[in-house]
């Protein structure tokens, strides 16, 4: 399982080469679009995995852990809690993750619903979930039960692909934004940080709708 | 890297320093005291009254009314509240002058 050792005892691969980093099952970074008949390998299913919470891997940076690692070999050393992101909270590491090679979930709060995207470090998508999907249509869509609802689902999916945490992008204002992530906390996803993200126009590059009659 | 539509130039126009401006760190899974941070900050720099009037459009003569009014308003909280700390700069032995 520890693809990049066996890399390099098989020779092929110089040490320089092969990523330091221990990842057992790199189901998410793997899964691109799979056509019958035409694509070669492990389709989605496949790449998945067999169980969802029974194997403890992770994407593990070594260079990460042997910096966080205490003399005596323990892991996790308590460091102070810092509210904001100074200094090096990039290089950071959180549930086994370097804050900045953290997956993010993206969170469009619309004023007729709240989407959510699960996406990677390079910004590729690797989920997308609305309320719609679940069940919600017209208005429901627009309450905070939709966004927690979404939520849950998108953690339950962040699950199926062995993410253990993630940090949150927020974009605009509405009823669903905390219940969004709420929904992602039931499903028993940790979040690691809270961004907002909400685009601020201060010149109307693009003119709004007009107003409405106030009788 | 590709952009296609206006929603994903959303993602680059805002503020170029991402997970590092406008970002509050969650302790212990409680998001909802980072939100809280998170929502006064925002109001404190004044990025939620601009989302709110950007949702229609301000005409120019309603901007300008809005804009006098607040320099007005500006100028009265100020001015009032050179006079309070002018009025509470000297010691007295009796604080409240006037009454019995």
């Amino acid at each position: 399982m520890l693809s990049s050792l066996r890399l390099r005892l098989t020779g092929l691969v110089p040490p320089s080469l092969a990523s330091r980093s221990l990842s057992a099952s790199p189901a998410w970074a793997a899964r691109d679009r799979f056509i019958p008949g035409k694509t070669h390998g492990m389709s989605t299913t496949d790449l998945r995995g067999p169980t969802i919470d029974e194997s403890d891997h992770a994407s593990i940076n070594i260079d990460a852990l042997a910096r966080d690692m205490g003399e005596d070999g323990s892991v996790g050393i308590e460091r102070p809690f810092e509210r904001h992101p100074n200094g090096d909270m990039a290089e950071r590491v959180f549930y086994g993750v370097k804050f900045k090679d953290m997956p993010y979930v993206q969170v469009l709060c619309a004023p007729n619903s709240t989407r959510f995207w699960l996406r990677d470090i390079s910004h590729k998508k690797l989920l997308y979930v609305t309320p719609v999907r679940l069940g919600f249509l017209n208005a429901k869509r627009r309450s905070n039960v939709a966004a927690q609802a979404a939520g849950l689902s998108l953690g339950q999916q962040i699950r199926n692909l062995n993410i253990k945490a993630v940090r949150v992008k927020i974009d605009g204002f509405n009823n669903g934004r905390v219940a969004g992530l709420k929904g992602i906390l039931q499903a028993g996803i940790h979040i690691v940080s809270v961004t907002d993200n909400s685009y601020v126009d201060w010149g109307w590059r693009k003119r709004a709708k007009k107003p409405k009659r106030r009788n | 890297m590709k952009l296609t539509s206006i929603s994903s130039m959303r993602y680059f126009l805002n503020h170029t320093a991402h997970f590092y401006s406008r970002t509050v760190m969650v302790k212990d899974d409680d998001v909802d005291e980072a939100m809280k941070i998170l929502n006064g900050i925002m109001a404190n720099e004044g990025l939620l009254k601009r989302w709110k009037l950007t949702r229609r459009y301000e005409k120019p003569t309603w901007e300008r009314h809005r804009v006098n009014y607040e320099r007005t308003h500006a100028i009265y909280n100020e001015d009032m509240g050179n006079r309070i700390q002018f009025i509470l700069r000297k010691r007295r032995t009796n604080p409240y002058p006037g009454t019995n």
